[in-house]
C-alpha cells in the first residue's frame, strides 16, 4: 500500500531556493514584460538560414577576427550573461538585428543569436573537449546551437564533433550519445560536419517510441575566412504548441541532411 | 497582468510546488531552481486572463512541465548527484530518506504522476488534462509506479535482512 502521508512528509522538505523570488524580480525588472513572439517553425529555421545576409551587414574585421555588433540592451533584456571564460564579447550600443560572439583569438569560442529569440541559455565548460552549449529560440520553437570541438591539447576550438562527449542522460540507458551518423563535407574551404541528433521523446505515448525514432539533421562548421563557428539544429518538425503545452509530433521527416547541407551552403555564401 | 504584490503572493505560494514538479522531472536541484524562476517569470510576464486561483495553479503546472521537457532537450545537462542533495535534506526518519531515493529511482513519467496525485491532490482526470495524456495512461503510470516502488522497497528490506 502506498503511504501517501509519508510521501508528503518526504517531499515537503524540498523547497525552492530562498533567493528564487529575488532572482525572478531582478530578471523581471531587467527584461520588462516582454510579450512572447510567435514564429512559425519554418520561419525560425529560415531566419537562421538567410541570416548570413544580416551577419555580413553588421560584421567588421577587428584584431584578426570578425566581430559582429549587437545592442547591449538587447542582450541584457534577455537576461543573458556571458561566462567570463569566453573572453570579452564585443558589443556596442548600436542597434542591430543580431548579436554575435565570434572567435577573436585562440582558445575562445563565440556564438551568435538574434534578439528575436526570446530565451537563451549558455553553459560553459572546457573539460573533455565538449564545451559550450548555447540554446536559443523562441519559447515555442526552440532552435539550438551547441558548440563543440574544444581541442584540449592545442587550446583551440576546431569545430569538430566528438560524439563520445556529446551525451545526455537517459533514464533507461544511462549516458547516451545524441550524435550519430556524422558525415564530413567540404564547401568553400569550410569543413562541414553533418550529423543526426537524437532527441528525447517527451510525448505522451505509452510506451514511448525508441529514442532512435527522433532524429534531426544538424550541422556544424567553422568558416575560416570569417572566423565564425556555426551550428544549426532544427526542432521545427517535432514541436506542436497547444495553448500552454508543447507536444512532440512527428508528422514529417523534419529536415533531411541534403536540405541541411543546402542551408549551410546558403549561410556560407551569404556570409562571404 | 499581475500587480507586484499579487504576483509576489502567488509566487510565494506556488514556487515550492513548481520546484517539486521540476525536481521530480529532472532530479536536479539547480535545474529545478532554474525552472522555478523561468516559470515564475513567465507568470509575471503573461497577459493571460486567469479565471481563478485554480486556473493559475493548473497553468503553472502545465508551464512547469513544458519547461522541464524543454530543459531535457538541452544537449548539455549536468546533474548533481542525488546523494549530495539528500545530505542537505533533513528527513524525519531513515525510512523517509529511503522513500525519497526510491521515488527518484522510478521512471520520470511515474514520478510526475505520483507527485501530482499524491502530493498536489489532482485526480487522474485532472492529471490527464494537465499532461495531455489519456486518463487510462495516468492510471497506468500511477499503478506501475506504485508497483515498482513496492518492489524496490521490498528489495531494499531484503538487502538489510
Amino acid at each position: 500500500m502506498f503511504d501517501s502521508k509519508m510521501y508528503q512528509e518526504v517531499f515537503s522538505s524540498l523547497h525552492a531556493s530562498e533567493d528564487t523570488l529575488d532572482q525572478v524580480m531582478k530578471k523581471a525588472v531587467r527584461t520588462g514584460k516582454m510579450r512572447r513572439r510567435l514564429f512559425p517553425a519554418f520561419v525560425v529555421l529560415l531566419t537562421l538560414a538567410i541570416s548570413g545576409a544580416v551577419f555580413s551587414g553588421s560584421a567588421r574585421k577587428s584584431h584578426g577576427a570578425w566581430v559582429f555588433h549587437g545592442s547591449r540592451k538587447e542582450i541584457e533584456k534577455m537576461g543573458v550573461y556571458c561566462p567570463e571564460q569566453l573572453g570579452p564579447y564585443r558589443i556596442d550600443e548600436q542597434s542591430a538585428d543580431s548579436f554575435h560572439m565570434v572567435s577573436a583569438g585562440s582558445g575562445s569560442l563565440k556564438a551568435f543569436f538574434r534578439p528575436d529569440y526570446t530565451w537563451m541559455s549558455v553553459s560553459y565548460e572546457k573539460n573533455s573537449r565538449q564545451s559550450l552549449s548555447l540554446s536559443l529560440g523562441t519559447m515555442d520553437h526552440p532552435l539550438w546551437a551547441d558548440a563543440s570541438g574544444y581541442d584540449l591539447e592545442n587550446d583551440i576550438w576546431n569545430g569538430r564533433l566528438y560524439p563520445e562527449t556529446l551525451t545526455w542522460y537517459d533514464e533507461a540507458q544511462g549516458s547516451v550519445s545524441y550524435v550519430d551518423h556524422i558525415t564530413e563535407h567540404t564547401y568553400q574551404n569550410c569543413t562541414i560536419y553533418l550529423y543526426d541528433r537524437i532527441t528525447e521523446y517527451a510525448g505522451s505515448a505509452d510506451p514511448a517510441p525508441p529514442l532512435t525514432d527522433y532524429r534531426d539533421a544538424c550541422a556544424v562548421w567553422t568558416d575560416p575566412e570569417i572566423g565564425v563557428w556555426f551550428g544549426i539544429s532544427p526542432f521545427c518538425a517535432v514541436w506542436e504548441m497547444d495553448g500552454d503545452s508543447y507536444t512532440y509530433i512527428r508528422e514529417d521527416e523534419g529536415v533531411t541532411k541534403e536540405e541541411m547541407l543546402g542551408y549551410v551552403k546558403e549561410i556560407i555564401d551569404g556570409c562571404r | 497582468m499581475f500587480q507586484e504584490a499579487q504576483f509576489t503572493r502567488i509566487a510565494e505560494k506556488y514556487m515550492d510546488m513548481i520546484f517539486r514538479i521540476a525536481f521530480h522531472y529532472l532530479k536536479d536541484r539547480a535545474e529545478a531552481d532554474d525552472i522555478t524562476q523561468e516559470v515564475l517569470l513567465k507568470l509575471y510576464r503573461t497577459d493571460k486572463f486567469f479565471e481563478s486561483e485554480a486556473h493559475i495553479r493548473n497553468w503553472l503546472v502545465r508551464v512547469a512541465v513544458n519547461c522541464c521537457k524543454k530543459a531535457c532537450l538541452s544537449p548539455w545537462r549536468k546533474r548533481e548527484p542525488l546523494d549530495a542533495y539528500m545530505d542537505q535534506l533533513s528527513f524525519m526518519t531513515p525510512e523517509h530518506g529511503t522513500l525519497f531515493y526510491m521515488i527518484m529511482e522510478l521512471p520520470r513519467k511515474y514520478r510526475l504522476a505520483i507527485y501530482l496525485y499524491y502530493y498536489e491532490g489532482y485526480s487522474t482526470g485532472e492529471i490527464a488534462g494537465l499532461l495531455h495524456m489519456p486518463k487510462a495512461t495516468v492510471a497506468t503510470h500511477l499503478r506501475r509506479g506504485r508497483e515498482l516502488l513496492k518492489e524496490k522497497l521490498q528489495q531494499e528490506e531484503h538487502s538489510h535482512v
